[in-house]
């Protein structure tokens, strides 16, 4: 995995993309865990250090990420569209035409 | 490239610096050598049929084939450089979405086309994908759904040389960023 070691202004780096780059930088799988914490709602929020080429350290952020969740609360799901299809919304129709008579 | 071919092998004038008188002799290595190593000749740095490779009569030296292969590397370069350029990969999404979140992409080559299809690990049958095109600053987000629906969400583009980036203001799902999902994309240069 590699990184783009420019950081947004919240203090999170964009995705790791799987293919390498000028100017990416080397991202070990032993840090990927971290960048991608299964118990957050957002990923990305760490600091690093590197020596030019590769991420030598990879520590969570907690700071920056509950700045950024606070600012972002998890919404209440949509409600789900009932999944008719065009041809079931026909097939309704047809059948209150035949109803009707 | 000639080899020197001498009447009187080893054979050496030695003028002292005393001003005595100069004297012939002759010099033979005397090193005991374990290996005898390779002899700088012709046949080891030029040979004329090497050198007619690169189009070089017998007089070329081996600086003249360095010159020559520097020039066919640069003809082959500016060639490749005219040829589309492909890269494919993936990204797993963070999440995080808006102006001040954007995705990014960096190629070694500057993208003209990037396309970004919907998460591999995804079980709805939602699929979030977009087209992008160098130069312009906003593209479609495509967004079909079980009902036939189709929906249509903006991206905010940025062409930055070898880095393309992109976001939506109104959530993560609409910027293809998804926390943990896998999208592919596809860039042509």
């Amino acid at each position: 995995m590699f990184l783009n070691p420019i950081k947004s202004i919240d203090g999170a780096y964009p995705p790791l993309q799987s293919v390498r780059a000028a100017g990416l930088l080397r991202f070990p799988e032993e840090f990927v865990p971290v960048f991608y914490p299964t118990d957050k709602r957002f990923a990305g929020f760490v600091n690093i250090t590197d020596d030019g080429e590769t991420v030598l350290t990879c520590e969570w952020n907690e700071e920056a990420y509950l700045a950024y969740a606070e600012a972002h609360p998890e919404t209440e799901p949509e409600e789900p569209e009932p999944e008719t299809s065009v041809w079931d919304e026909l097939d309704l129709a047809y059948q209150e035409g035949v109803d009707s008579v | 490239m000639q080899d020197r071919v001498p009447v009187n092998p080893g054979r050496v004038l030695v003028t002292p610096e005393n001003g005595n008188a100069p004297y012939y002799a002759t010099l033979t290595r005397a090193d005991n050598p374990t290996q005898e190593g390779t002899p700088l000749n012709k046949a080891s740095l030029l040979k004329d049929a090497t050198a007619a490779l690169f189009g070089l009569g017998t007089n070329a030296v081996p600086d003249d084939a360095l010159n020559a292969i520097k020039t066919l590397i640069n003809g082959a370069n500016a060639n490749a450089d005219t040829k589309a350029k492909v890269a494919t990969g993936s990204y797993t999404g963070t999440g995080t979405y808006g102006a001040s979140n954007p995705n990014s992409l960096t190629f070694d080559f500057e993208p003209k086309v990037v396309v970004i299809t919907p998460p591999v690990n995804k079980s709805s049958v939602a699929g979030y994908s977009f087209i992008a095109i160098c130069g312009q600053t906003r593209a479609v987000c495509i967004v079909g759904d079980s009902g036939l629906n189709v929906n249509y969400y903006g991206e905010q583009l940025t062409w930055n040389e070898k880095t393309f980036s992109w976001y939506n203001k109104s959530n993560a799902q609409y910027q293809c960023n998804e926390s943990g999902f896998v999208y592919p994309y596809l860039a042509l240069g």
